[in-house]
């Protein structure tokens, strides 16, 4: 049964997996380093009045959505990488299971 | 006291810095959640929707940002407006030579360079395009000050504004001075005898 369900959902190429989330997390960490870069941006304004401070905290705001999708981002990565093991794991078990 | 250094041109810098940034995030999570996932259906669909909501988060963040962006960069426009206006005013209580004021020379602005590098230079010669006029009253340096600070979002707390090329409005306003050497900045114009006292 568990075998059947392995190959009916096609695990696909652990190496693919890898790929894909060395890929996200590479786009994860160039996003977070932005968002890094934007906060350093808006605390060397030198802005003033109300607005200014809106400014502030809107961009505050904002750059900490962005990493909120970057940690997402890096979640679904660390999944590839899981998904790319539990594979691998099936594959072997198959091939051990072939081989008897 | 405090003096907040505003520079529309850095404004602008950092509106089109926030603006390309926010780009280049972009860049980098649109379409995520449509790569081709391998690692069976229900993983790739599941996984797919996470990937989605994270690109949501950021796709809307970076609206957020670049909103913000113009925000900032109307806000410089809105500061070079202001400071053009107040040049225009100033040009406006800087009286011509006073042989062609007719009848009064009560304001004769007295020559001062201020700020450095694209300062304004008052008195006769220095640039005075408009003929006096008593209607100028309500351009009192007074009310140039508060209105300069209105547009730049200044209160009463910040003792001073900055226009661009370092002239502070305050030495604008101190320095408009008549004839007799009395600063301008406090006086009224009285329309019966024609001068600021």
């Amino acid at each position: 049964m568990y075998l059947t369900n392995a190959v009916a959902t096609s695990p696909g190429d652990p190496a693919e997996l890898r790929r894909l989330a060395h890929l996200l997390a590479l786009r994860a960490d160039y996003i977070g380093r932005i968002a890094d870069h934007l906060d350093q941006s808006v605390a060397t304004m030198t802005f003033a009045g109300p607005a200014a401070q809106d400014w502030r905290c809107a961009m505050a705001c904002s750059t900490d959505s962005v990493r909120a999708g970057v940690a997402r981002m890096q979640a679904g990565a660390e999944r590839l990488l899981r998904q790319a093991a539990l594979v691998e794991q099936q594959l072997a078990l198959t091939a051990h299971l072939g081989g008897i | 006291m405090t003096t907040i250094w505003i520079d529309p041109a850095e404004l602008e810098h950092r509106a089109q810095e926030i603006a390309g940034q926010s780009q280049a995030i972009v860049g980098n999570v649109s379409g995520i959640h449509a790569w081709n996932l391998p690692g069976g259906s229900a993983f790739a669909a599941e996984l797919g929707a996470e990937l989605e909501a994270a690109e949501k988060v950021v796709l809307q963040a970076v609206v957020d940002l670049l909103s913000c962006a113009v925000q900032i960069k109307v806000r410089a426009g809105e500061i070079r407006a202001a400071e053009s206006l107040v040049h225009a005013m100033i040009r406006l209580l800087n009286p011509p030579a006073p042989a062609t004021v007719a009848g009064n020379g009560a304001v004769s602005v007295t020559a001062s360079t201020f700020g450095s590098g694209g300062g304004a230079t008052f008195g006769p010669g220095g640039g005075a395009t408009a003929a006096y006029d008593p209607a100028a009253a309500v351009m009192n340096p007074v009310l140039i000050k508060s209105y300069y600070q209105s547009m730049k979002g200044l209160d009463n707390s910040v003792s001073a504004g900055i226009i661009g090329g370092g002239v502070r409005v305050d030495d604008i306003t101190k320095n408009l001075v008549t004839s007799s050497g009395r600063s301008l900045v406090g006086s009224k114009y009285n329309a019966s005898t024609g001068k600021y006292e």
